[in-house]
């Protein structure tokens, strides 16, 4: 069970695989990964209600931040919210929920300090964010989806070109 | 056969009141008997001592003790319920850098948001089918980290010869 590599200052332990041995090894039942996807699909509702309030604070959050950009503590706000939704919105079919997340949670990331100039791209993700919500944008969103991305894309390229 | 998971018991360790919800519905639609759920690090690590599981979904963002924290404490704590519990680490962080610190605290598989019910299977899959030996070195205690690279290593050398 236990050995001690030569020479090395390590050792390798094969502990008892006890999961396996309760559970076997025939994989799982016919139909049980699909009754999980089912699972995610009767909670989109509740997800869409929740997320409703959420991208509210999230909004809120970032014209808070605006006011003040050096309060970390606003940032982590706007930061947190983004960061649940970027996590979830993609299992209940709103991939630019988690795209737009991802792309301000990094943002901020890699942002040493805030100004006026960061902060738009900040309120203009967090807005795109909400309109994906409000809008039930789903998928890729079709003309809307492609609007939205142009126009953060739009906003980032005018921010850095400045 | 499929999988007995009637057998099992899996704690979910997540302070998202929605994520706990679904995590612990889809588990319990994929067979599994019994779902631990919990939104306290602190408070899951005293229970499970209580009421032992056979493996673990934690959030890396909860508060106020983190899901890393978590880990630690499972893999290092000499009073620790079971240090070879193996243990799935649900994040939105992607980036390379954070999932490294999850892999070097021990976690034994990582599980990025958004989920579906498919990359849930497959991770509880690789548990089941594909555990890793532990290792202890001078400064780790957990599963191989070297199985993603097909069994041959080419990174640092950090084992170091005695």
């Amino acid at each position: 069970m236990k050995e001690q590599a030569a020479g090395r200052k390590f050792q390798v332990l094969n502990p008892p695989n006890l999961l396996k041995s309760k559970v076997g090894s025939g994989g799982f039942a016919m139909g049980a990964v699909d009754k999980a996807a089912k699972i995610i699909e009767g909670l989109r509702g509740e997800f869409e209600e929740i997320a409703k309030v959420e991208v509210a604070k999230l909004v809120a959050a970032a014209a808070a931040l605006m006011s003040q950009p050096n309060d970390l503590a606003k940032r982590d706000e706007v930061y947190k919210i983004a960061h649940e939704l970027r996590g979830q919105g993609g299992s209940y079919g709103y991939p630019l929920v988690t795209r737009f997340g991802d792309q301000l949670c990094r943002y901020l990331d890699a942002a040493a300090g805030l100004d006026a100039k960061s902060l738009v791209i900040v309120k203009a993700t967090a807005d795109a964010i909400a309109v994906v919500i409000t809008s039930k944008v789903t998928g890729d969103g079709g003309d809307t989806g492609r609007a939205l991305v142009a126009m953060l894309d739009k906003v980032l390229a005018q921010v850095k070109g400045e | 056969m499929p999988y007995e998971l009637s057998k099992v018991r899996v704690l979910v360790l997540e302070d998202n009141g929605h994520m706990r919800k679904l995590l612990r519905n889809m588990l319990l639609a994929v067979g599994v008997g019994d779902v631990l759920d919990l939104a306290d690090a602190a408070q899951a690590y005293i229970k499970i001592k209580q009421t032992p599981v056979d493996f673990a979904v934690v959030d890396w963002e909860i508060y106020p003790v983190s899901g890393l924290e978590f880990v630690r404490k499972i893999r290092t704590e000499r009073d620790s319920p079971n240090p070879f519990l193996p243990i799935i680490m649900v994040t939105g962080h992607t980036e390379r850098e954070r999932v490294t610190r999850a892999r070097d605290l021990g976690i034994t598989e990582f599980l990025a948001k958004p989920i579906s019910a498919q990359s849930l299977a497959q991770r509880i899959e690789e548990l089941i089918d594909r555990p890793r030996p532990y290792i202890r070195t001078g400064s780790y205690f957990g599963p191989c980290r070297r199985r993603k690279r097909g069994g041959i290593f080419i990174g640092t050398e950090r084992r170091q010869p005695v």
